[in-house]
């Protein structure tokens, strides 16, 4: 009632010592660091710090032996004006996001809703469609290679039962990225659970008026369903994102990287060359570009979603 | 199975193998080159093997401490390749490397550049009775860079071609000679694909081109090709020649002699389930293959053939035991490498398991007496030591590791739409780039 005539409530007296408090406060701050503090150190130790060395050695010449010696901007000319294997890695890894994304966004939020029926055995299906997300990627991915196969492949035998020839997956350029955008989206079923969370926080009320109001099927998804779950679609497209340009373990285990550095993600180029060849300083360039790409692409994401992201508590200009 | 895959799959073996009891006795020690028991140190030495492998280094290094009471060896092995190479990697950089390592030929200049293995000239030339000469020719230059000596060799792989007798002689084809050619092969497949089934391939070598740079550079130096200019600042690839015999394979699978590169899933040997009568593989699958083909039928053991050089363009891989720079006891370091790699050590490892082949000349008497006592035994062992004795004295760029990644990338597509003109001269621009890294 006080907020609607835009009389402010007064705030409650103050404690009769100030000072005392303050030191309550201060006591309080203090405990709570010492309860955070083993993910402080551990967050200062091994994510800041590295991040920090990574940044620095990225202007060094550095093979791991002895002291880096500064080279100053050279690995970052050399990686955008003479390395081949940077831009196609690069460009394998954008083709991949520009393919996985927007698919993984749509069928994981077309599973959620299916997965939000009120039918029996719907648990059995939550948990079927869940389950390729906790398996570990190594196995997954030898058994992705198994399905692939062009000769014994069931993904080329089921396909042959409709008339369609042998795909080349693994061994030709064209077809393997395709082949990793299934592998990948295989693994649906862990952004299936977030979006499936965030469809049932939806206020029931609001389908309920929607419904009395003659709404469509079509009308609630579009209008209530979507606009309020734009904030986890959001959440989703960033990890996602996050996760494409990190994409890693697949690549190495089955292809490494060919036919013709067509699977050569980024992620794997970096490896090859922090760990393989042992060209450190490279390598950290390359992981601040990686970072600053990542950084911008998010931050871009993050100006564009005020056009389309709601946020229920938020208030309005207005409010 | 290639070598990397039988490097994956090993530390699976080395598990089945871990009950083998510990066989052998000092008597094979006996002949040993006796070394300075007068140094005190205390070892490490790190091993990338099986168990049952690990179980004879063991007794190797018992007998070196009793030789030597002033040293201790403390021995630690990783088995699976890929955490055997983080270690080294890790330690390398941390400057904490082990007293003695494996280190496998191909490592040698990479290890060397980086300053982290010892020379050892200096020490040979102390050691009396030191024979250089008695290591494999081949063995021989892969085991130095730069001119020094970076590795005492331990044992050695080369590719061989495997026949499956039984299905020669239901084909009623004759099986050729060890000294055979490329064009004998393509005419044995040839009269072999009539009589098989439409499942069986006759001649597979996809291994020679799958398996990296020290197998590749050896057939088409058969051929009287390279990949690489001597110096390994230049590459070679697009030469008429290394072309003329790239095309030559591609032939074999466009009549349908071989399977496409990829065609069998990663664990499955097709020359094992019998659906090849000749396939190319690494010398190492000779240890497993007795059991695992047991009775399904006869086999045996062809030299690679011969190219147009008249040569046989065999190129081998091995391993063998490196002392750190970092080492404190290099003296004694040297001391254990060259205990492991000695006549007498060498023999009690072959004494009775039949892995790749010994890195001596003079230890391979006992290698074939055993090689002809292990049940189910393939013919021609004879064959693979001469085409060893024979092998192309090919050694390693410093650039090998990224160079093995581009013939991974750039080879398979020849047989599956693009032609060897054009992979090799991507091949070509990829090396490019990988000289330019390595000699700024």
């Amino acid at each position: 009632m006080t907020a609607t005539l835009g009389v402010t409530t007064p705030a409650p007296p103050l404690a009769r010592s100030g000072a005392k408090r303050s030191g309550l406060k201060r006591r309080e701050e203090l405990e709570g660091y010492i309860w955070v503090s083993p993910w402080l150190i551990g967050f200062f130790a091994f994510t800041l710090l590295p991040f920090l060395a990574s940044f620095a050695l990225g202007f060094t010449d550095w093979n791991g032996v002895g002291t880096p010696k500064w080279v100053g901007l050279s690995n970052f000319i050399h990686l955008f004006t003479a390395d081949p294997l940077f831009w196609q890695s690069l460009k394998v890894t954008a083709i991949f996001a520009a393919l996985y994304l927007p698919l993984s966004l749509v069928l994981g939020f077309g599973l959620a809703l299916l997965m939000n029926q009120p039918l029996p055995g719907m648990r059995f299906f939550r948990t079927l469609y869940y389950a390729p997300s906790v398996l570990s990627g190594v196995a997954v991915a030898v058994l992705w290679g198994f399905i692939f196969n062009t000769n014994f492949g069931v993904l080329n035998w089921m396909l042959g039962l409709v008339g369609i020839a042998p795909v080349p997956w693994l061994e030709s350029s064209f077809w393997v990225l395709p082949a990793f955008v299934i592998m990948q989206l295989w693994g649906v079923g862990g952004s299936m659970l977030i979006y499936l969370a965030g469809i049932q926080g939806v206020p029931t009320e609001l389908y309920d008026a929607a419904l009395v109001d003659g709404a469509t099927w079509r009308s609630r998804l579009r209008h209530i369903t979507l606009p309020m779950t734009s904030p986890t679609i959001l959440f989703n497209l960033v990890l996602g994102l996050i996760g494409t340009f990190q994409i890693f373990t697949q690549a190495y285990i089955i292809t490494q990287g060919g036919p013709n550095y067509g699977s050569y993600f980024y992620a794997l180029n970096l490896y090859d060359t922090a760990f393989q060849d042992l060209r450190l300083g490279y390598a950290s360039a390359m992981a601040t570009v990686l970072f600053l790409i990542i950084a911008l692409v998010s931050a871009a994401v993050f100006r564009w979603s005020r056009t389309w992201v709601y946020y229920a508590g938020r208030r309005g200009p207005a409010g | 199975m290639n070598r990397r895959e039988f490097l994956k799959y090993s530390a699976a073996a080395a598990g089945l193998a871990a009950a083998a009891p510990l066989l052998g006795s000092s008597e094979a020690f006996a002949s040993a080159r006796r070394v300075s028991s007068s140094t005190s140190a205390s070892l490490s030495l790190l091993l990338d093997h099986t168990s049952l492998e690990v179980s004879r280094f063991q007794h190797a290094v018992n007998l070196f401490e009793k030789a030597n009471p002033g040293i201790t060896v403390s021995v630690e092995n990783i088995a699976d390749a890929a955490a055997f190479y983080t270690k080294i990697n890790t330690e390398g950089v941390g400057h904490t490397l082990p007293d003695v390592w494996y280190v496998r030929t191909f490592d040698v200049a990479y290890d060397a550049l980086k300053g982290w293995t010892e020379p050892l000239n200096s020490y040979i030339a102390k050691t009396p009775g030191f024979d250089v000469n008695d290591f494999f020719p081949a063995l021989r230059s892969q085991m130095a860079y730069g001119g020094k000596i970076y590795t005492l060799p331990w044992n050695l792989s080369d590719m061989v071609i495997f026949i499956n007798k039984t299905l020669f002689q239901k084909a009623g084809v004759a099986i050729p000679s060890p000294d055979w050619t490329w064009d004998d092969f393509a005419s044995t497949a040839s009269a072999l694909k009539a009589k098989l089934s439409s499942h069986q391939y006759a001649g597979d070598v996809n291994n020679l081109l799958a398996d990296g740079y020290w197998v590749l550079e050896g057939v088409i130096a058969g051929n009287g090709g390279a990949l690489l200019s001597p110096d390994f600042k230049q590459a070679t690839t697009s030469a008429p020649a290394n072309v003329d015999l790239l095309n030559f394979f591609v032939s074999l699978h466009t009549k349908g002699y071989m399977p496409t590169p990829g065609t069998y899933p990663a664990g499955v040997d097709p020359f094992v389930a019998g659906l090849e009568a000749m396939a190319a593989n690494g010398s190492w699958v000779i240890a497993t293959y007795p059991a695992e083909i047991a009775k399904s039928f006869e086999w045996e053991l062809l030299p690679l053939p011969k190219g147009s050089t008249g040569k046989r363009g065999t190129g081998v891989a091995g391993g063998g035991f490196g002392v750190a720079s970092t080492s404190r006891n290099k003296e004694a370091a040297f001391m254990l490498a060259d205990w492991l790699t000695n006549t007498s050590s060498l023999n009690y490892v072959v004494s009775d398991y039949l892995d790749s082949l010994p890195s001596r000349q003079s230890s391979m008497p006992t290698f074939l007496k055993t090689a002809a006592n292990v049940k189910y035994a393939p013919g021609g062992m004879a064959n693979v030591v001469e085409e060893t004795k024979t092998a192309l004295p090919i050694a390693y760029p410093p650039y090998v590791i990224p160079l093995d990644t581009a013939l991974t990338n750039r080879i398979p597509p020849i047989f599956t739409g693009s032609t060897v003109t054009k992979q090799m001269s991507a091949l070509a621009g990829d090396i490019d780039t990988m000289i330019k890294e390595y000699y700024p």
